[in-house]
């Protein structure tokens, strides 16, 4: 009888270890985690713009290389070519459309020339100088995208070279702003 | 494994803590065994003392192992509700802050307006992203300049716009939208763009 009960003891005793386990696992898995989630307000659709291209921000001697012009919307009918040229009205430039830098952007201040060469691709060959008028009287083309590309089919590489400065020029950050004409044109 | 012992750390650490229920189930095993055996109570008196402390020994152990285990997860659950906490901001270390080098200009083929009337429902905006704020000023082909915004913030965008004067009805090919670009952060001035565009203003 006593053994039978010291047997009976233990097995419980076993049986109760294995009970805590399964019901620690039982407990875990119907763990009931409340949250209050309250959903955004729905962004309103984006504007419908024919177009977005992808100018360089700002233009200063410290950051000189090759800049790129990209699109990243281009819904234009078929037939139509986006085409972007510089525009010498609105950037800092002489009287020639030359374009210029200003120390701190100053346009009162101290200056340095810096022509802009554009390109077609990033191995730079056949470049040309944008900030001239070409031998039909217009502004040189600086990016041209056929409809729906936002790959350009010209252009689209603008590397600005600043000229060599002179005795006697005063050193510091010279700036510059580009300002760029961007127009639909009939293909052809 | 030869020449390993019980008491070696490695198997130690191999046997605990799944191994308590198995050092358990064999010590009871032995005790089936030894009370089997007749003319032994003294030996079985014995046996059961060491079985009845291995046995409470295991249950506390595993009630420490229950405790311990149920503070680990409350720890390992903590950040994780603390992020979802109501807020739709990702973590700062998710944060890229970083200035682009570009200016995203949208541009429109055509834009319709009302003939005189200075109110108008024009949708004119500054793509998130951008490293400036916009002013944006609409020009009739023979420069004639009808609107000139307030400064628009990247992400910000008008519905409505207000004409410095009422235009005439009839189709403009080549009227532009100046935008001029100040950085975000010190207002001067950046690279900016002028599109051309067709307005269509009708009665």
């Amino acid at each position: 009888m006593k053994k039978t009960f010291i047997a009976l003891v233990l097995i419980v005793a076993m049986l109760s270890l294995s009970a805590t386990a399964y019901a620690e696992n039982e407990t875990s898995a119907t763990m009931t985690v409340n949250y209050e989630f309250t959903a955004p307000e729905p962004p309103d659709p984006p504007p419908t713009s024919t177009y977005v291209v992808n100018i360089p921000s700002s233009i200063t001697n410290d950051s000189m290389g090759l800049v790129e012009i990209t699109a990243s919307e281009n819904t234009l009918p078929s037939g139509k070519i986006l085409v972007v040229t510089y525009d010498p009205l609105y950037s800092t430039c002489n009287s020639n459309g030359h374009f210029r830098l200003y120390k701190d952007g100053d346009p009162l201040g101290p200056e340095l020339g810096c022509r802009i060469l554009v390109y077609s691709n990033s191995e730079k060959t056949q470049g040309k100088y944008l900030d001239v008028y070409n031998s039909d009287g217009k502004q040189e083309v600086a990016a041209a995208f056929p409809a729906g590309s936002t790959t350009p089919s010209y252009g689209g590489f603008l590397e600005f070279v600043p000229s060599a400065g002179y005795p006697g020029m005063i050193s510091g950050t010279y700036i510059g702003t580009v300002h760029f004409n961007i127009e639909v044109r009939d293909v052809g | 494994m030869p020449g390993r012992r019980l008491d070696d750390p490695e198997v130690e650490e191999k046997i605990s803590p799944p191994g308590l229920h198995w050092l358990v189930e064999k010590c009871a095993l032995i005790l089936f065994c030894t009370i089997e055996k007749k003319g032994a109570s003294f030996v079985m008196k014995n046996n059961f003392i060491i079985m009845a402390g291995v046995t409470l020994f295991a249950v506390v152990v595993v009630l420490g192992c229950v405790i311990v285990g149920a503070m680990l997860l409350g720890k390992n659950s903590a950040p994780a509700a603390a992020n979802t906490g109501g807020s739709s901001e990702a973590p700062e270390d998710d944060v890229l802050i970083r200035a682009p080098d570009t200016i995203a200009i949208p541009g429109y083929a055509q834009l319709v307006m009302k003939a005189g009337e200075l109110l108008q429902d024009v949708e004119l905006y500054n793509p998130e992203g951008n490293p400036c704020y916009f002013i944006i000023s609409i020009a009739l082909p023979d420069g004639t300049e009808i609107f000139k915004s307030s400064p628009i913030k990247a992400g910000e965008k008008t519905d409505v716009i207000r004409l410095l004067q009422p235009v005439k009805a009839g189709t403009y090919e080549g009227a532009v939208m100046r935008y001029s670009c100040f950085s975000a952060s010190d207002d001067t001035p950046m690279n900016g763009a002028n599109t051309k565009f067709t307005l269509e203003v009708v009665k």
